[in-house]
């Protein structure tokens, strides 16, 4: 295994360079493209009709316990993560522990489940 | 010896014959890896290009029809003629759009993309930096296009790429779970993060004749990986973000030029690359009998699978949002509980 200067700044440079590569192609043709723009061009796309109302419109509610079960759910993935890593080292005691963890947050999960929390549309 | 060390001494060979003094060490690694970003830029990008003409003939084909077969020979410049279409298209900017936003979401999308791209192992030596903690770095990078999805849904200031640019969100971090229990699962029979670790693991054979890929023990991961990965990339029938019919498009319909070929070429590209990464984990990577080299076994693989997703692709009709969402909450996730356990009983078992 590398160093850790070794492993990652190629990661850093890479990051950099494809941010440099992207500005550059979107603004070197410039110079190839028309610009005429108007009012009418500008609008926001609906088919052709003039747009009504706010385009920002009202959000469902649900949006919001998804985001919160995503949270709870996905905290529980990345635990997961080292444990799994180090399975072998941390044993019985690892895999007990581990247990009660998932089996807490299943738990969690089925309650939400119940409540209609993980529905799109209520 | 590495290949740096290598490039190294031969540079400072070519430095000696001319007089010149010998360089240090670190230019020679900082001008390799600046050449191997460019490098691996273009090429993540390129493939995507190819890839709309590939489809575009496959699907024509399964249609009985012929498709774009007049640019170049059997049509594959296609991507070219588009790429250059684009690239003089005029760039609009929308009146109403938030401007910093509509403008960033392209990097937000492409670069975490490209960066997913480092830790893939295309052989045993190739590979563009061996990270230590290869799976959660590929993990943490392909979470950020959500935010560059929003980004572009909020900054395009239009009703249909809001409302794109929600269900791409909702759809990405919704299969988020699923995916990284089954890698959890991997990284538990693997014992490391690392992929090429996670390549090393499925070298030899079971009775000599079986390969010992993690696909077959671990047939419900590798179809939890897949599925997430398919519903995170965004194609039909996962598309919910930008279904034409629908939203004309969804978060994209505002983007023009350039703007809009990084979001399309970033979506076929990253059919490439779930392929290549269920490569990696379920199927063996770059392993295979020796009478082909180890990078030919990776894309013969990766292609097969890149086949099959197009194919799944012609075939299927888009799912509703809400039922393609409780996929994900309803099923795949007690079942990538159930996948991590059968994966405990085969480690305690010394299966593995």
């Amino acid at each position: 295994m590398a160093s850790l200067f070794d492993a990652y700044m190629p990661v850093v440079i890479l990051g950099v360079v494809s941010t440099l590569l992207i500005f550059v192609t979107i603004f070197a043709p410039k110079v190839l493209q028309p610009w005429k723009p108007n009012r009418i061009k500008a609008l926001p796309y609906e088919c052709g009709e003039v747009p009504i109302g706010s385009n920002r419109g009202p959000m469902n509610v649900q949006y919001y316990l998804y985001i919160i079960n995503f949270l709870i759910l996905d905290v529980e993935a990345m635990f997961l993560l080292p444990w799994a890593m180090r399975f072998t080292e941390l044993g019985t005691h690892g895999l007990v522990v581990i247990g009660i963890f998932v089996a807490t947050l299943l738990f969690a999960w089925f309650y939400a489940l119940k409540n209609g929390e993980l529905e799109w549309v209520k | 010896m590495t290949f740096i060390d290598q490039l190294h001494s031969f540079l400072g060979d070519v430095a000696a014959q001319f007089g010149l003094p010998e360089m240090p060490l670190i230019v020679t690694k900082l001008v390799w890896w600046l050449v191997a970003s460019v490098l691996l830029f273009t090429v993540a990008l390129t493939i995507g290009g190819l890839f709309t003409w590939v489809f575009r003939r496959l699907f024509a084909f399964f249609g009985l029809r012929k498709g774009p077969n007049r640019v170049g020979p059997e049509g594959m410049l296609q991507f070219l003629a588009d790429g250059i279409k684009l690239l003089t298209k005029e760039d609009l900017l929308p009146s109403k759009a938030d401007k910093w936003t509509y403008r960033l979401a392209p990097y937000v999308v492409v670069v975490p993309f490209v960066l997913a791209w480092a830790p893939l192992p295309w052989s045993d030596v190739i590979i563009f930096s061996n990270l230590a903690y290869g799976v959660v770095f590929i993990l943490a990078v392909s979470a950020l296009p959500p935010l560059g999805e929003l980004m572009a849904a909020w900054g395009s200031n239009n009703k249909y790429s809001m409302y794109g640019g929600i269900r791409a969100a909702a759809l990405d971090f919704s299969y988020e779970i699923p995916l990284v229990i089954s890698a959890a699962s991997i990284v538990l029979l693997v014992g490391g993060l690392d992929t090429q670790g996670a390549v090393m693991a499925q070298q030899g054979y079971w009775f000599g004749f079986i390969p010992k890929w993690f696909v077959f023990p671990q047939i419900i991961g590798a179809f939890i990986f897949f599925v997430s990965l398919l519903a995170k990339t965004g194609i039909i029938p996962t598309d919910l973000g930008e279904s034409e019919s629908e939203l004309i498009s969804g978060l994209t319909t505002e983007y023009s030029g350039m703007r809009f070929g990084f979001f399309f070429v970033a979506m076929f590209s990253g059919i490439f690359f779930l392929s290549a990464l269920t490569v990696t984990f379920f199927f063996g990577g770059w392993t295979g009998p020796g009478f082909l080299p180890p990078l030919v076994w990776f894309l013969l693989k990766t292609f097969g699978l890149v086949f099959l997703v197009f194919w799944i692709w012609v075939t299927l009709p888009r799912f509703r949002v809400d039922q393609f969402l409780n996929y994900a909450w309803k099923t795949l996730f007690p079942l990538s509980i159930l996948n991590l356990v059968i994966a405990v009983a085969l480690k305690v078992w010394g299966v593995y």
